[in-house]
């Protein structure tokens, strides 16, 4: 498959040349970015803002299914003695407010497991192959562009020059 | 700037790597001085286990000492680890990403310390699992109205999320490390930076549960605290049953905290040669919000000894009366000289931003806080409300040992972290020198 790469050691080089490609009519589909640290102005660009992260499905499920675990298990355990039913301390079988607080710690617990494994699932980590052989380019800005050769690109970019 | 930026990064990653490449003699020696006393502390604790409980101090109407004075103490060590990283973060504060890393560090070994004290508190630690709720023939589960059943909730969820955020804090500089070691140490920063590579997917999805992570995190902190206050504040024994506790204890956790990052960071900071990036700015910045919750913490101490002194209820005031001018009485005015009177230095500029002074401060506070868990923990069980059943608790050696023990544990786990995994956030450096060079 054919593959360009352009490897820049200055961000404002890189964010250029990436406008400029996707400028030139280079569907964001086909380029691939790395860079050492994230880079605000690729989001505007190439349309891949945190807020269109899909990991927020992750995260809310996790959480409503934490907060459902935390009252249906002490609300089950405390009703499962059936009769007698076992009371404590003189309280109600089923009690909300002190039920609250294992509900609310495993909103948290399952809200934050869940999110770890939306992140993994989402950025496609552990890759074992990147884990055998890692793909770096230590502290500089790359862009891969997918499916065209250089002569394509080369005439793309100039194309939108003469326009 | 001459040199291009590509370059200007790979000296981050190699001014924060390099020290961990070879430890000297120093590392060696505190590494041994710890294993030696973690060693004498499992020695004690082997011979509770064949004597049985009497051999700690605990008894009528002491039944809590320094096991639980050590369990709540580490637990609130552990909160300015989680508050630095997540609070700071969402508040976008600037001075998190030098201590972001070891303060998070710093909470999964306090909390590994803490969780250790309810085990050998409870004296049978092979039925700990009944902690857990799981189903058995007898059909017994554990009691959702006790405030230790939600200590076990919340301690546990507290060091799994803490874990969790440390952890993937760590992925992208798990990638750089990897650059720069080869073998065994090579495989496993390989191995655990899980095929990182930094692509713009990564990095969106990345941010983004960082952020989700952060927002969990921040009412973490305040609800762990406040549970293990409630372990205190639900009973009615005078001096532990009050409104204020919760807000108390947090406070009071997060003002600890911040005093063993200093106590942990500033000798790193000199060790690793990590001027550049630990500046004296963020230590003062810290050092602010130390002085601030020192000053909530001092407010909590004026209002739980003026209400009860104005309100009508005579065991609460016989309580404070004793705190003051009982057996105890020189712990709890170090307390109030650690913690209320020494702190106040850190008005004054020129103090704030001496290295020097802020780590003697920091050592005052930790003691001053192990103080007011003794404080609230034995001279409240000291002073009950029938004078047949005041007593006073004194420690035993085993239970000293242990304690000692516990500070070796926490530090020996710090000294390992200092060697295998980047002490500072790289990546966050990384973009925050980006986004000043822009400035």
């Amino acid at each position: 498959m054919k593959k360009v790469e352009f490897v820049f050691d200055e961000k404002e080089d890189f964010v250029a040349k990436l406008k400029e490609l996707v400028d030139a009519g280079i569907s964001p589909k086909d380029i691939r970015v790395i860079t050492p640290i994230p880079v605000h102005e690729v989001d505007e660009i190439l349309g891949t803002h945190p807020h269109k992260s899909k990991i927020k499905y992750f995260t809310l499920a996790g959480a409503l299914a934490g907060f459902t675990t935390g009252y249906a298990l002490t609300t089950y355990t405390h009703l499962s003695w059936e009769n007698p039913p076992l009371i404590v301390g003189g309280k109600p079988l089923v009690g909300v407010l002190p039920f609250f607080v294992i509900a609310y710690e495993l909103t948290i617990l399952f809200g934050g497991i869940a999110t770890f494994i939306g992140l993994l699932i989402l950025a496609g980590l552990p890759s074992i192959k990147r884990i055998i052989s890692p793909e770096d380019y230590g502290n500089k800005f790359v862009i891969q562009v997918k499916g065209e050769s250089v002569e394509e690109i080369e005439s793309l970019l100039k194309a939108k020059e003469e326009a | 700037m001459a040199t291009k930026l590509s370059e200007r990064l790979d000296k981050i990653d190699r001014d924060i790597l390099m020290p961990m490449i070879k430890p000297g003699k120093t590392y060696w020696i505190a590494l041994g001085l710890c294993v030696f006393f973690v060693l004498v502390a499992i020695g004690a604790w082997i011979y509770q286990l064949k004597t049985g409980l009497g051999a700690a101090g605990i008894r009528h109407p002491g039944m809590w000492g320094f096991y639980i004075i050590n369990f709540v103490f580490w637990v609130g060590i552990a909160h300015s680890g989680t508050l630095i990283s997540a609070v700071l973060l969402l508040f976008r504060a600037n001075f998190r990403s030098a201590f972001n890393r070891s303060a998070e560090a710093m909470t999964i070994f306090a909390v590994m310390t803490a969780g250790l004290f309810p085990i050998i508190h409870a004296g049978r630690p092979w039925k700990i699992y009944w902690l857990f709720p799981y189903p058995t023939q007898r059909e017994i589960w554990p009691n959702f109205f006790s405030p230790l059943e939600w200590d076990v909730f919340a301690v546990s969820t507290y060091f799994t999320i803490s874990l969790i955020f440390w952890y993937l804090g760590m992925v992208p500089d798990l990638a750089i490390a990897r650059r720069f070691f080869g073998g065994i140490r090579g495989f496993f920063y390989r191995l655990f930076s899980l095929g990182w590579t930094g692509t713009v997917p990564q990095w969106m999805h990345y941010v983004r549960a960082s952020l989700f992570l952060a927002a969990f995190a921040t009412p973490l902190v305040a609800s762990v605290h406040s549970v293990v206050s409630f372990d205190f504040a639900v009973s009615i024994v005078p001096g532990w049953h009050a409104t204020i506790f919760p807000p108390f204890f947090v406070a009071g956790a997060i003002f600890s905290g911040c005093a063993m990052v200093f106590t942990l960071v500033i000798p790193m900071r000199k060790i690793f040669k990590l001027e550049e990036y630990i500046t004296i700015d963020h230590f003062e910045n810290l050092a602010k919000l130390t002085l601030f919750t020192g000053l909530i913490v001092t407010y909590a101490y004026i209002t739980e000894f003026t209400l009860p002194l104005y309100g009508e209820n005579i065991f609460e005031r016989d309580q404070f009366v004793y705190r003051a001018f009982g057996d105890y009485k020189w712990y709890s005015w170090a307390m109030i000289f650690c913690n209320s009177v020494v702190p106040l230095v850190l008005f004054i500029k020129q103090m704030r931003r001496n290295l020097l002074v802020l780590f003697i401060v920091s050592i005052f506070i930790n003691i001053g806080m192990w103080l007011e868990r003794f404080v609230i923990v034995v001279i409240s069980l000291a002073h009950e409300y029938e004078p047949y059943s005041w007593g006073l608790y004194h420690p035993s050696i085993v239970e000293i040992l242990i304690t000692i023990g516990s500070f070796a544990w926490f530090f020996m786990w710090f000294l390992l972290f200092t060697r295998a995994i980047p002490v500072v956030s790289i990546f966050e450096v990384k973009e925050e020198r980006v986004r000043e060079e822009e400035k």
